[in-house]
């Protein structure tokens, strides 16, 4: 059991009274000090919850010799009309071009807008492309797998896609046209990002990690955000070759992506070659069950409890839910029990506890349900 | 005329923008009428909104030719002015407080400009208070709110709740869209409507402003 994360308000929660940082936007000596002391809080919440895997991040973790600068009213105006798309005040961009602002209630920033917006704006900012090896980037990593290590839980390594940093970094109307009108752009910048993640899949492995999952998503409530053709051809034979990245390092890949990704299965699973998918996003029509029967022999699953039920639902229906999920996806292995993706600030955190309360009771092999 | 047609399937094909916008300016060099211009856009939108409900076009598709008709009303808006063409009707629309999310709201937008309606964009994290002051302010047809996170399902209901406070309910039609919310939830708050896509979205708005 395991998710891909926890809010702050509910880790808050849940380790009363110890604090949990959102230290993006601080300077680099005392953003690792506070993403180090996440570490610690984060392994003991996780284990303390009964998680068997808990999360480390080398990928989107900026090193020593980066700093936030945050955005004041004036300079948002300024690079709005210099750039002409909406700079924000209190926001920062971050290492990979991404506006972002921080959000109260989930005690953490989040990606707002893109801030390239041409090919040249790309090439200028990949000249200066990060360094999977800067000094600094893995050190929260290192504490989290040392005290995860220490506890017996294994752990799982961020990366995030291709897609999702280009779908991020612009524009989505810029995006797409990119992609539509410069094919070979968007095969180098691809190309380019994967370079990346397979040196940071095999930090991952020196470190110690056992699986990588990738975010970013690649579909939503109605289906693909692009036709299956374009990923196939463009995003999964590169997927493919962070797989084997990882393969060589002993580690297993998994895909996260919410949305309707069932016209994407083939792909991921016979193109890419994924070990695992996560999230099977129920909201979005996929049925685990249905997953499980098509593709479970070459594939295990993570998921698929829905967020919106955690959100909405009562205890009852959410522990209904939650061995429904059991009973599908289970049988013959090759299940992590979790939300559709993640312990939101709006999910209600006892809804999330009888989850976790559900799979203990029910989530042991041989699964029984009498 | 023939650029009229070339433009409509330009638009379905997702040609390259720069070449749209040639033959919308050759439609203009020979004489084509502004409306007719908007016309031909609305036929290739209205078909590229088919070919999404079918499956057999993606959100990338519905975005580019949505943004390229934005573009194209931005060109023809100087003519559009002069040639004085009512605006079909006006729409206030954003993302809810507590929400950052802005693609599905950014295409409907595109959409309902390009289809001549007057939106007028509150943005994301919007508050009830702005809604509320912009429904009194610019007295629109229609308000459309926007939300992908379940958290923002009560703030629908606060705006909603505030326009019946403050008497103007009735005065406007209340749309609500996004993976947050459904028919049922639409339903349960007193939303006149749930526009389940962009292309359910402006076929809704249009249906209410003109009966459509």
């Amino acid at each position: 059991m395991t998710e891909l994360r926890i809010d702050t308000p509910h880790t808050e929660m849940l380790m009363f009274p110890e604090k949990y940082w959102a230290p993006e936007d601080r300077p680099a000596v005392e953003r690792i000090d506070l993403l180090k002391h996440n570490a610690d809080v984060r392994v003991r919440c996780w284990d303390r919850l009964g998680f068997s895997i808990v999360r480390a991040n080398v990928a989107l973790t900026p090193p020593v010799g980066w700093s936030a600068k945050v955005l004041s009213s004036m300079e948002a105006k300024t690079l709005s009309e210099k750039m002409g798309l909406k700079y924000m005040p209190g926001t920062f961009v971050d290492e990979w071009g991404r506006g972002t602002v921080y959000d109260p209630r989930c005690g953490r920033w989040v990606h707002q807008y893109g801030t390239l917006t041409s090919i040249e704006d790309w090439n200028k900012w990949a000249a200066n492309f990060p360094d999977p090896f800067a000094e600094g980037r893995d050190a929260s990593a290192r504490i989290t797998i040392k005290l995860a290590q220490e506890r017996g839980m294994a752990v799982f390594g961020y990366i995030r896609s291709p897609f999702g940093q280009l779908f991020d970094a612009f524009p989505i109307k810029t995006y797409y046209r990119l992609q539509l009108e410069h094919p070979n752009f968007i095969r180098r910048a691809v190309q380019a990002y994967t370079d990346y993640n397979c040196d940071v899949i095999k930090r991952y492995g020196e470190l110690g990690c056992d699986l990588v999952i990738c975010i970013g998503d690649l579909a939503h409530r109605d289906g693909p955000y692009m036709s299956p053709r374009i990923f196939n051809e463009f995003y999964f034979p590169e997927k493919r070759r962070r797989v084997e990245a990882a393969h060589k390092v002993g580690i297993k890949y998994v895909k996260h992506t919410d949305g309707d990704i069932r016209s994407l299965l083939n792909g991921l699973v016979n193109i890419a070659r994924v070990d695992g998918i996560h999230s099977l996003d129920p909201s979005a029509g996929v049925d685990i069950g249905i997953v499980k029967e098509k593709y479970g022999d070459k594939i295990f699953l993570m998921g698929n409890v829905a967020v919106d039920s955690l959100a909405l639902k009562s205890e009852e229906e959410v522990i209904s839910e939650t061995k429904e999920c059991i009973k599908k996806a289970a049988h013959r292995g090759g299940f992590i029990l979790g939300s559709s993706n993640s312990w939101y600030a709006h999910c209600k955190l006892r809804n999330c506890l009888a989850m976790v309360r559900t799979g203990k009771k029910y989530g042991k092999y041989p699964i029984q349900f009498s | 005329m023939k650029e009229l047609a070339q433009l409509t399937k330009a638009i379905i094909e997702c040609t390259e923008l720069k070449k749209i916008q040639d033959i919308v300016r050759d439609a203009l060099d020979r004489g084509a009428k502004p409306m007719e211009i908007v016309d031909a856009v609305t036929k290739g939108l209205d078909r590229v909104g088919d070919l999404y409900e079918r499956g057999e076009y993606f959100l990338m598709e519905l975005t580019i030719a949505g943004s390229t008709a934005s573009d194209i009303m931005a060109m023809i808006k100087p003519v559009l002015e002069s040639s004085a063409i009512p605006v079909r009707g006006k729409v206030v629309i954003g993302t809810v407080l507590g929400d950052f999310h802005n693609i599905g709201k950014d295409i409907v937008i595109a959409m309902l400009e390009s289809a001549g309606f007057d939106v007028i964009n509150l943005g994301v994290d919007v508050s009830t208070e702005r809604f509320l002051s912009a429904v009194k302010e610019t007295k629109p047809h229609v308000l459309a709110m926007s939300g992908l996170l379940t958290i923002v399902v009560d703030e629908m209901k606060k705006v909603i709740d505030a326009l019946k406070r403050d008497g103007l309910r009735d005065a406007v039609k209340v749309m609500i869209g996004g993976r947050a919310v459904s028919y049922k939830f639409a339903n349960e708050i007193g939303a006149d409507g749930f526009g389940v896509t962009a292309v359910d979205a402006v076929r809704l708005v249009k249906k209410w402003v003109e009966g459509k």
